[in-house]
């Protein structure tokens, strides 16, 4: 599916834009501060239901006025829609409300994953191997909940159920309370169903990371310097586990509980053992919040132990598996959207990734550096100019 | 320009109710300054009506204009069973169903930790109270499919069974006439898990 006008009205620096936008993508080029990430965010907030940079209503509307509207007119595998986003101050509250409409009919805004796929890669996923978990968690969440109404529906129960959890486990201010107690019967419900969810979100990423590393491990070597090299286990290609909290994963092929029941057994064998340190705590030590993806290439875990330059392939083999990944979930092309990431990666890798992605995506890039154009195969795509909340054709 | 200092206290109250921003707020006062003076008492009356008369039924706790309210005290509804929901609200939605003959008790909410509310918020020791008194052969736990709403319906499942009361949980699934093609991931699966023996 490829992105074809975009409209906005009073958005960030935007007090008005209506601009075209060719199937294959477009380059848009400014200094900081001008509106380039804000054209990305828009096209990636009317695909997603999501902004780009946490933020409030507040901060997406354009200084002095209450109301904001992003129209999006794409070309979708399955025909074309329109998708509107329209953002406004509720009152004096700071939250503001957001309705999103898809061909004329309202949709809840995390439902947009049903009609649109996008990818966004930004600076920040740079640090997606040797970052926190949690950067690597969100990518399984964007991943998945991208391509299946059931995890982005158990993913949003999850985290209510979370939430309700760890203020009862907090309530007992580090004492656990004895059994038969009249907080220890009200955790009871909650835990039930916490680990039902995670159980079920735990089997569906399991499943999916089989699925993704296929994608990655070829992604990987078509990305790397040099002739492919096969280490002492296979080890020449890039590997993916999950890692559950309280789980053990060695180097040895690790078995995991093969269905939602198994993984629900386990999690209550393994909650048994820290239910305690639970109540002592006040947070839920088990589940999905506290997993992580353990990546591997060329035989070493790159967290710790990867070159820089290992690093940096693995995280765009990841990008463009989640591209790959979620064509084949879903059937679309996502939109991919590079901000201001091109001129982070060395000419090789630059070059080997753009020439790995498939002709089908639409690829909208922005920059600071004019120099780029002349450095990067920019297969026809057209490029802008972005200044001061304009855009207009570039002029060399 | 500021509204009249009349005007915007309408507007401020009116601000308050539920699903109503400042714009509907605005627009629903200035429609109400410019209606005949009758009109507007008549609106005022009702609502100082509906306050006054209208109290939560001390079997039940629906909300009613006679106490114990026509739900309770209707001979012909079947006093062996008991649905239990969340808001007065799910009575009404229930009986326009037609088919539920049995009568109700309403909780006025779910037990919810972040929000601060426990069981002792809601009529949940009025519940018990209740089937001490007038024993029933099931309970059916009517409240929503929220977390919430799930974890209230676990809670008092666990509360009730060992009194040796048999308790049930409404299913979820498809909607009627509903095509298999066009249903949701979500309520699908739901469906294959509450599925029963033909």
């Amino acid at each position: 599916m490829w992105a074809r006008d975009l409209k906005l009205r009073n958005f960030r620096n935007y007090a008005a834009l209506e601009l075209s936008l060719p199937p294959q993508g477009a380059v848009f080029l400014g200094e900081n501060g001008q509106g380039k990430t804000n054209l990305l965010e828009a096209i990636y907030l009317a695909l997603s239901g999501r902004p780009l940079r946490a933020g409030r209503e507040k901060e997406l509307i354009r200084w002095g006025e209450d109301t904001y509207l992003v129209r999006l007119e794409v070309e979708r595998e399955e025909g074309e829609s329109g998708v509107e986003v329209i953002g406004q101050l509720a009152g004096s509250k700071e939250s503001g409300r957001r309705t999103v409409t898809v061909n004329g009919t309202r949709v809840p805004a995390q439902e947009l994953p049903a009609f649109f796929s996008v990818v966004v890669f930004t600076p920040d996923h740079l640090e997606l191997v040797k970052g926190s978990p949690g950067a690597r968690r969100l990518f399984l969440d964007h991943l998945l909940g991208g391509a299946s109404a059931y995890y982005r529906h158990q993913l949003l129960r999850y985290q209510r159920l979370l939430a309700q959890r760890n203020r009862l486990l907090k309530s007992a201010a580090g004492i656990p309370p004895p059994a038969g107690s009249e907080l220890s019967r009200l955790a009871e419900p909650f835990t039930e169903a916490f680990i039902d969810t995670a159980a079920r979100l735990l089997e569906k990423r399991v499943a999916a990371l089989g699925r993704l590393e296929q994608a990655a491990r070829a992604a990987y070597r078509s990305i790397k310097p040099g002739v492919p090299t096969a280490g002492p286990d296979g080890g020449g290609d890039l590997a993916l586990k999950y890692e559950p909290a309280g789980m053990t994963i060695d180097g040895s092929e690790a078995t995991y509980p093969a269905s939602h029941r198994e993984w629900r057994e386990w999690l209550w064998r393994t909650w048994k053992e820290v239910q305690t340190r639970e109540w002592q705590l006040g947070m839920s030590l088990l589940g999905p919040h506290r997993d992580d993806l353990i990546i591997s290439a060329d035989g070493v875990e790159l967290r710790t132990y990867g070159s820089q330059g290992q690093q940096r392939s693995a995280v765009l083999a990841l990008k463009l598996a989640e591209v790959l990944f979620l064509h084949e979930e879903t059937g679309r092309w996502p939109v991919l959207l590079l901000d201001d990431v091109l001129s982070e990666l060395d000419p090789g890798r630059r070059e080997r990734f753009l020439e790995a992605l498939p002709g089908e995506v639409q690829v909208i890039i922005t920059s600071a550096e004019p120099e780029l154009i002349r450095r990067v195969a920019l297969r026809d795509r057209p490029v802008f100019s972005v200044s001061q909340g304009q855009v207009g054709v570039w002029a060399t | 320009m500021q509204y009249p200092r009349p005007l915007s206290r309408l507007i401020e109250e009116l601000g308050r109710l539920p699903g109503i921003g400042t714009k509907t707020a605005q627009r629903l006062a200035l429609y109400l300054v410019g209606r005949p003076p009758a009109e507007v008492q008549a609106l005022a009356q009702a609502i100082l009506e509906a306050s006054e008369k209208i109290v939560f039924c001390s079997q039940c706790f629906n909300i009613t204009d006679v106490d114990p309210c026509r739900l309770c005290t209707d001979p012909r509804r079947d006093s062996s069973l008991l649905c239990v929901v969340e808001q007065p609200r799910d009575v009404f939605a229930l009986e326009r169903t037609g088919e539920f003959r049995g009568r109700y008790h309403v909780l006025h909410g779910a037990i919810s930790p972040m929000e601060g509310i426990g069981p002792d918020d809601l009529r949940i020791k009025e519940l018990l109270v209740r089937l001490e008194q007038h024993p029933v052969d099931e309970v059916i736990l009517a409240t929503n499919s929220t977390v919430e709403g799930e974890a209230t319906a676990m809670y008092l499942a666990r509360l009730l069974k060992p009194a040796g009361i048999k308790v049930s949980r409404i299913a979820y699934g498809l909607p009627v006439g509903g095509d298999l093609e066009y249903v949701d991931e979500v309520t699908l699966s739901r469906a294959l898990e509450g599925r029963r023996q033909l």
